[in-house]
């Protein structure tokens, strides 16, 4: 083989690769403007959300009793004032179930004292495997508390032993330190009252509550973060909850509730077992099992999502803990995708194996390879000289004029149909982050999910410290 | 054109969409917060008005005359107030709005605007009993989208007017009306008021099995003894939703003679209608089948011993009895739930 045909093999090589990584691109671009489109229409539907007192007045008869579950771990200084704000949300009939998941520190001592907590005993079915329970707790003043005391499991764990001793017949996942709105409960449930035959699991929006203020438990004031990453991760959650998972839910392929504020039906839970334990993404994996099980029983079921924002939580501010954060999703999506392999595809499991397991295979098994192989050919094959650097830039102008369409537009059905943030400067500082994120956040972005898939590929099985600054409470 | 100028044509027009994309939404933004304030000011002033009138210090036309063709924003108001005042005071705010011409504007918005405002108008116009009323709430339902039929079918039976039951089937049989929570529990209103017409819907073998617990369950409800032959009849139907519901229907009841049935009900071979078996002796107080609850402490599924138990306690003394000597002498399975029952009451085994 002569230098030339060498030569000539190598730009074919490159031209391949390159119609592969622009088909790929457009495809994925052109799928998220159709999930804008579809989210859009669907919160169109819901045009003109009523006040807390009319949906009071339409839902309150109709809604069903709702068990809260709160794990809890080392959250000594936190705990009280969590549960105080939880204990008085707007929703006709509720329990708190809090585990205490084997803290370090002094969790049950605080909710012994602040709520006056006394050892009870509860009947209960085992219907979800979680460690040893080492005590129940209760309070006359708060006849809504029951407190877990358990040995340490974590988060799956401890929210499997909830479920255990849960009576009411939805449950509502969360993280201790989750802000829920006060109506948060009431507007969440409402497809289940809507649709109490088929709907099994509700997703709710949640939001980065940096730059707000907090108080008593509670965003009293909505605000745009001062620190740049949390800023950023405000567009992309918008990206995430008010585009994405709409679209998806409206596909009826809604794959992932998040575990900061989920409801699900408590029988559909105990149909698969609970959360699967010693998974990183057991939010992702429970919702489908939960597919999983409905589609293979062949009964009607819907897992739905509610635009409308229900839950707030803190978004990291540095870079080392946002990436171990986000590292650790595209591990659990991954474990998930491995452990579920077999719907992929596969008829049985209509949209949910092609659309909604095609795209995790495309986007999040494939996609982080692909970008990879990118970042290492693009530059080799430029300085093997035969890259057309006039394409190049043209087509990175396209990728980059498709993220910031697809940012402002998840902005848009922000600002057109909910319009949370407060003023006009709130709306240009986040304008600015929907064009700013596109130039390097995503691409680091793409360097954490592949550092992700290292991890899962070396079967690495520890969550990794997620340190929280914690909120900044304005003075009482 | 050559393939770059098109690429290139395509970023550039993506990017000057979403900046001008961007500078519509701050534009909208400007205007919107105008609008929104002057909204909350108008839905300030009507309250205030509104608590002055309560007052005695309201001029109509002046304080609400303004505000009085803005359909949304008086229907909203008014469901809001209404929720706080009873007897003369809500009289009172009701005669105000008739006098300034307030149903009308409501009875217009119900063709056009959004769903959102027309199902508050909807809603508020159940306040405003008249023919006209019903005639427009009925325009509503023959036309109107699911949720908004309900809404309007709620408004015209609150008004006084008369919804059969058999329409109510009728439309929910082929989903006119949404098959909610809400409509169960406008079908709960609608057999307490016309408990016959319920007992004949159910004598229909074609009535679906959803529809048929819904009926039951608002039988049950509606406490008429009448319900007890047919929600007997049901206890032997071979669905077991439909079983459970006539067993708890026949609970709510609280007949005593509905014993033999309960007692069959025990010994149902599905899990779920003994559990709700066991519940429905509870709430109907019949200690004479205490020792058939007894037996369903020592079943094999959790959810019967836990009603059992839970039954045990609700019947007073006897069932007391009966759980203590359980925790003491039965088995381990039904010693745990005899034990457990009674800890939860703080009362010792």
């Amino acid at each position: 083989m002569t230098l030339h045909d060498l030569a000539l093999a190598a730009a074919r090589f490159s031209a391949l690769i390159a119609g592969f990584v622009i088909l790929a691109g457009f495809a994925q671009n052109s799928f998220h403007i159709w999930q804008l489109l579809v989210a859009s229409r669907a919160l169109r539907r819901q045009r003109g959300l009523p006040e807390t007192s009319l949906v009071w007045r339409r839902y309150a008869e109709a809604a069903p009793p709702i068990a809260l579950l709160v794990p809890a771990y080392n959250e000594e200084l936190t705990i009280g004032e969590s549960l105080r704000s939880l204990l008085a949300l707007q929703y006709p009939s509720f329990e708190v179930v809090v585990v205490n998941d084997g803290s370090g520190d002094g969790t049950l001592q605080a909710l012994i004292d602040t709520f006056e907590l006394e050892p009870v005993q509860r009947s209960y079915e085992a219907i979800a495997p979680c460690a040893a329970i080492r005590g129940l707790y209760g309070s006359r003043r708060q006849p809504r508390l029951l407190v877990i005391d358990k040995e340490n499991g974590g988060k799956a764990d401890a929210l499997n032993a909830a479920i255990n001793l849960a009576r009411a017949p939805i449950v509502c996942s969360m993280d201790a330190d989750s802000l829920l709105e006060p109506d948060a409960l009431l507007r969440a449930v409402r497809p289940f009252v809507e649709d109490p035959e088929r709907v099994v699991a509700v997703g709710g929006t949640v939001r980065v509550a940096n730059g707000c203020d907090i108080r008593f438990g509670r965003v009293s004031r909505v605000g745009v973060p001062r620190n740049f990453l949390a800023l950023l991760q405000t567009i992309e959650y918008l990206r995430a909850f008010l585009m994405a998972r709409l679209a998806w839910s409206e596909m009826g392929s809604l794959m992932i509730i998040s575990g900061a504020f989920g409801l699900f039906r408590r029988e559909a839970v105990r149909a698969v077992g609970g959360y699967t334990l010693g998974t990183v993404g057991e939010d992702m994996e429970l919702v489908v099992k939960i597919h999983r099980h409905y589609r293979r029983e062949r009964m009607p079921y819907r897992v739905v999502f509610v635009p409308e924002p229900v839950c707030w939580t803190e978004a990291p501010e540095t870079l080392q803990i946002l990436g171990r954060q986000r590292a650790r999703w595209h591990r659990g999506a991954l474990e998930t995708f491995s452990k579920h392999f077999g719907m992929l595809f596969n008829p049985r499991y209509g949209r949910v194996g092609s659309v909604g397991f095609g795209y995790i295979l495309l986007v999040d098994v494939l996609g982080p390879f692909v970008e990879l192989a990118g970042y290492v050919l693009i530059p080799a094959f430029w300085l093997l000289g035969i890259l057309n650097t006039e394409f190049l830039w043209a087509f990175l102008a396209v990728s980059f004029g498709f993220g910031v369409v697809i940012s402002v537009g998840a902005l848009a059905l922000e600002e057109t149909e909910l319009r949370r943030f407060p003023d006009v400067k709130s709306l240009a500082v986040l304008m600015a982050a929907a064009v700013v994120e596109n130039f390097g956040y995503r691409q680091i972005n793409n360097v954490w999910r592949l550092w992700g898939a290292w991890q899962f590929l070396r079967k690495q099985e520890s969550w990794g410290v997620m340190t929280r600054r914690g909120f900044s409470r304005a003075a009482a | 054109m050559a393939l770059l100028t098109l690429i290139w044509l395509l970023a550039l027009g993506m990017t000057f969409a979403a900046l001008s994309w961007m500078s519509v939404l701050l534009a909208m933004r400007l205007w919107h917060d105008r609008r929104a304030a002057r909204r909350a000011a108008a839905r300030k002033s009507v309250e205030q008005a509104l608590i002055a009138l309560l007052l005695g210090k309201c001029d109509l036309q002046r304080d609400l005359g303004p505000f009085a063709g803005r359909a949304r924003l008086m229907s909203e108001c008014l469901l809001e107030f209404l929720s706080l005042v009873r007897g003369a005071d809500r009289t009172l705010v009701l005669a105000a709005f008739d006098s300034l011409g307030v149903p009308a504007t409501l009875r217009r918005r119900l063709t056009r605007g959004s769903a959102a405002g027309r199902r508050a108008c909807i809603e508020a116009l159940a306040a405003f009993p008249s023919p006209e009323t019903e005639a427009a709430l009925r325009q509503v339902v023959s036309s109107g989208a699911p949720q908004l039929r309900l809404a309007a079918l709620k408004s015209i039976a609150e008004a006084g007017g008369h919804v059969p039951l058999g329409r109510v089937l009728a439309d929910l049989k082929v989903g006119a009306l949404p098959l909610s929570g809400l409509s169960g529990d406008f079908l709960r209103d609608r057999v307490a008021a016309e408990p016959g017409e319920a007992i004949s819907a159910l004598e229909d073998d074609l009535l679906p099995s959803t529809l048929r617990v819904l009926v039951l369950d608002a039988l049950g409800s509606a406490g008429d003894y009448a319900a007890l032959d047919i929600l007997a009849a049901h206890v032997g139907a071979p669905d077991a939703e439909v079983r459970a519901a006539a067993v708890q229907a026949l609970g709510r009841l609280k007949h005593p003679a509905a014993r033999p049935h309960l007692a069959r009900a025990l010994q149902d071979p599905d899990s779920q209608v003994r559990a709700a078996a066991a519940e429905a002796v509870g709430d109907a107080g019949l200690d004479g089948l205490a020792d058939d609850l007894c037996a369903g402490l020592e079943d094999a599924v959790w959810r019967v011993r836990f009603q059992a138990a839970a039954a045990l306690r609700k019947l007073g003394a006897p069932g007391l009895q009966r759980l203590q000597h359980a925790a003491r002498e039965a088995s381990d399975v039904a010693s745990r739930a005899a034990s457990l029952a009674l800890a939860e009451q703080g009362l010792p085994s």
